[in-house]
């Protein structure tokens, strides 16, 4: 799974008034972009972890990969609009048909928030796994 | 002190353990051992004497096994219908040697000394059984238990 994969997933998805922008959530002015442009939705860069899964006595290496991958929006805290909706269908993403076609048995997806100023932070982490 | 360290992955100093059958020389090298446990259990014989308020044991007969853990790989354990002419190891593989209740001779190599000087090889004969391959969605690769009870003595070379 890479960043490209799931910014793909994303613009394929009803996102509702967000959108989804190219490029990577890094700061500008002391500020995240994703809080400078709110209803904008931002993917980092995936963390890929490869570890041997069955340690044996040879040379066999069956291995996993787990690959974890954020996603930032922010919106005003003030309104919702369609926002539980846009992050149902975020969600969701993590059980995609493509998902699966790429072996992923391990599709996992948590959603934190928090507040800064008027706006209501969204963080969605990703993390998929699979064995190589 | 040199202890014994089969280096996982090297060649030629990992542990490694080899099943023939009868007097065949290649045989079948079984790979991917998670574990290896080599059990040598003496029965013990107990008698109590009047004068003693201790009991007397004196070791008996053993039990020997070998207990281990294999990743299942699909040729190594249902057999190879290309494996060499004669080699009725490698063509019943660990599963058809079960099945078929079939005297393997074994040959399990140790593993390297820390100095780098050759290991031991414990070898002996028995019947392959406590095959359990499983698989799970949280462990989707078969793994299964492999225990050889060993019928008669070890021979350490």
């Amino acid at each position: 799974m890479t960043r490209d994969d799931l910014v793909e997933l994303v613009q394929n998805a009803d996102i509702g008034v967000f959108t989804i922008s190219q490029e990577l959530p890094y700061t500008v002015d002391n500020q995240p972009l994703f809080i400078k442009n709110s209803k904008k939705i931002y993917i980092d860069l995936p963390a890929i972890t490869i570890t041997n899964a069955f340690p044996t006595l040879d040379n066999l290496s069956v291995r996993q990969e787990t690959v974890r991958i954020t996603l930032f929006m922010s919106n005003e805290a003030r309104v919702l609009p369609g926002y539980n909706d846009v992050i149902a269908n975020l969600q969701n993403l993590k059980d995609d048909t493509g998902v699966k076609q790429m072996g992923y048995t391990g599709r996992n997806c948590s959603v934190t928030t928090r507040y800064q100023d008027n706006l209501l932070v969204t963080q969605i982490d990703y993390e998929f796994s699979r064995l190589l | 002190m040199a202890y014994i360290y089969p280096a996982p992955g090297v060649s030629g100093v990992q542990l490694t353990l080899t099943l023939k059958v009868g007097t065949e020389t290649l045989g079948l090298s079984v790979p991917a051992l998670q574990n290896v446990t080599l059990n040598n259990s003496n029965d013990v014989f107990t008698w109590t004497t009047l004068d003693s308020g201790s009991k007397q044991q004196v070791a008996t007969t053993a039990t020997n096994s070998l207990d281990m853990s294999i990743v299942v790989d699909q040729v190594a354990f249902f057999g190879a219908a290309s494996a060499i002419v004669g080699n009725q190891a490698a063509t019943k593989g660990l599963f058809g040697l079960s099945k078929e209740k079939t005297l393997v001779k074994f040959d399990l190599y140790l593993g390297d000394q820390s100095d780098a000087t050759n290991g031991k090889t414990v070898s002996g004969q028995g019947y392959i059984t406590g095959l359990a391959p499983t698989v799970s969605a949280d462990s989707p690769v078969w793994v299964s238990p492999v225990t050889i009870t060993v019928t008669g003595d070890y021979t350490v070379a």
